[in-house]
């Protein structure tokens, strides 16, 4: 198990609107000492990113030639996801087709960029009873039919990952047996599974049941903190998990997959000249949690 | 304005349970470039702790030689609370003699602060439930009441009480939340022993732009709780982790001519032993950035 991050970890500027671009990111991830990346493209269906453009391949090569120049591996990716800030989009045919494109264009970046993993969230369908997991299940193998067959053309994975319900209301595949279910529904081995350990703060008292269930079919970690409730992005050991206890867990269960960060630490609330010195404290902190593994 | 910690900054031991004492705390701030000290005494009602036995006042002693020997100095402290809705506080007011123990503790908090050579003691207002929601000289006039032998106290020695800024929880409203109440507290007093602290974390969770409220309030204020949040709940999460308009809200203490000193309030560290040091001093960095805003 390595130390790595989302690109994210440096992405938004408190000093002004602009976003920190693929590779000054890595550039200063690099400088904190992280080596392992997951590229993070959460916003490249709102054109937040350069990727959207026709350029994307050119700029592809570059941010895989910078990296390769620093001995930085890129392991894993976020491409968009359904979520509340892409609603406007999806809800036109041209949105959603654009979205779409987006998201197999995401899956491709990975490749190009060695990764192998790309993780998704699932969906939940509403009109549906939100606890028919065969519904659900069949849901998501046809709102991912595209991802699925590019994903197992090209050789690259994707790992749903543990979502959280908005309120009372229930989400698909917060629990380790529906994210199994989806899984196996697919018998693919470019179907895996991605564990928020945030994420399942929120939603069990004790996660480690579910990740000694999930053990090897975890193939992509986000790692982040919080207090049980909202869903903060913070530091580990700056929220409430039992670190210790998860990262034993992920070795008895034989998880193979990086520690990757997923943290706002160094996000559009610090200041520039902070920054650096949060991201070198990030990755210390990472290394101790692997030192945990065991 | 220098830089602070209290100390329930480095919280409680993750590899066995216990609780950071506060000359440790001490130390390592100061060896990680604190310049100032809040003796947090928060909890001195709720269980057992370095001022509850018979040589409490050696034991601030001590820690006032410690703090000397350290190069740091105390400036300031947080009284005992009375919470609402906490086991052990609503079990220990149920009874007279309960009742009593606490005025007892809040007393001996005051001198320990006397003692540390701290200048202020942090102070929540309460709500008189007697009176009407609202009606501000009926809560001004039982927060006097019920800290009568505190402020007799505090002119003893010295000592002045600040009102903290708080926040209404559960949706009761509660006195002391807005700034036009604690100056109006203060305004009543004429009492330059009687002033405010303002907690920059509730005011996020209060109004949306506190400058506003900070002006108000202006060189009134003499104690500061410094931390961050969402705008929703009460994290005490680290400065430029959550939504607290930084920028604003140090120039208008400069502005307003606050003097305090920055002191921190986050939630008491759960790292790893080996990694609070490297997590204390990325707060020192922080406060010399926000030092750095106050102009």
């Amino acid at each position: 198990m390595r130390v790595g991050t989302m690109t994210s970890l440096f992405r938004g500027r408190r000093e002004s609107p602009e976003y920190i671009g693929y590779i000054e990111s890595i550039r200063r991830c690099h400088q904190a000492g992280f080596r392992v990346l997951d590229m993070n493209m959460c916003a490249l269906s709102r054109r937040q990113t350069t990727l959207h453009q026709d350029d994307w391949k050119q700029q592809v090569d570059e941010i895989a030639n910078e990296a390769a120049r620093l001995g930085m591996e890129f392991v894993q990716s976020h491409p968009p996801y359904r979520g509340r800030l892409d609603l406007e989009l999806m809800s036109t045919p041209e949105g959603a087709e654009f979205f779409e494109n987006m998201m197999l264009r995401a899956i491709e970046i990975t490749k190009m960029l060695g990764g192998k993993w790309c993780v998704m969230h699932p969906a939940t369908d509403l009109t549906v009873e939100t606890g028919d997991i065969e519904a659900q299940i069949e849901y998501n193998k046809k709102i991912f039919a595209k991802e699925l067959e590019l994903s197992a053309k090209i050789g690259v994975g994707l790992a749903f990952e543990n979502m959280c319900d908005a309120g009372n209301r229930r989400k698909f595949c917060v629990t380790a047996d529906e994210l199994i279910a989806l899984m196996d529904s697919c018998n693919s081995e470019y179907v895996g599974i991605c564990w928020d350990v945030g994420h399942a703060n929120r939603m069990m008292d004790n996660q480690i049941p579910s990740l000694l269930k999930l053990g090897d079919r975890i193939k992509a970690l986000h790692i982040d903190d919080n207090r049980g409730k909202d869903d903060l992005h913070v530091l580990p050991f700056t929220g409430f998990i039992p670190w210790e206890e998860v990262m034993h867990a992920l070795y008895v269960g034989g998880c193979k997959a990086d520690l990757i960060f997923e943290i706002g630490t160094c996000g559009d609330k610090m200041p520039e000249c902070l920054k650096d010195e949060a991201a070198r404290l990030c990755y210390k902190v990472g290394e101790h949690l692997v030192s945990l593994y065991k | 304005m220098r830089i602070g910690n209290m100390t329930s900054a480095l919280g409680v031991r993750r590899e066995t349970g216990e609780r950071i004492q506060p000359a440790e705390v001490v130390r390592r701030c100061a060896a990680d470039g604190f310049e100032v000290m809040d003796i947090n005494l928060c909890g001195l009602h709720r269980g057992p702790g370095m001022f509850r036995g018979e040589g409490w006042r050696k034991a601030a002693e001590e820690l006032r030689n410690e703090a000397e020997k350290c190069g740091v100095s105390f400036v300031q402290s947080h009284l005992p609370y009375r919470s609402m809705s906490m086991k052990p506080d609503v079990e220990l007011f149920s009874t007279p003699e309960g009742a009593e123990k606490y005025r007892e503790l809040s007393l001996r908090a005051i001198e320990i602060t006397h003692i540390l050579g701290g200048k202020w003691a942090v102070i929540h207002p309460m709500n008189d439930r007697e009176a009407v929601v609202g009606d501000n000289e009926a809560h001004i006039q039982y927060n006097l009441r019920i800290l009568d032998r505190e402020i007799e106290l505090c002119h003893k020695l010295n000592v002045g009480l600040a009102f903290e800024n708080i926040f209404d929880q559960y949706h009761l409203r509660r006195f002391g939340m807005r700034a036009l109440e604690l100056k109006q507290l203060i305004d009543y007093c004429h009492d330059p022993l009687i002033q405010a602290c303002w907690d920059v974390g509730h005011g996020n969770i209060t109004t949306e732009d506190q400058s506003a409220a900070i002006r108000v309030l202006g060189d009134h204020i003499k104690a500061l709780h410094i931390h961050d949040n969402n705008g929703r709940d009460d994290l005490h999460v680290f400065p430029f982790t959550g939504t607290v308009k930084w920028e604003s809200v140090m120039n208008a203490l400069y502005e307003s001519g606050c003097k305090a000193d920055l002191v921190l309030e986050t939630t008491g560290s759960r790292m790893p032993d080996h990694l609070r040091d490297e997590e204390q001093k990325m707060l020192v960095s922080i406060c010399k950035h926000l030092v750095s805003l106050y102009q």
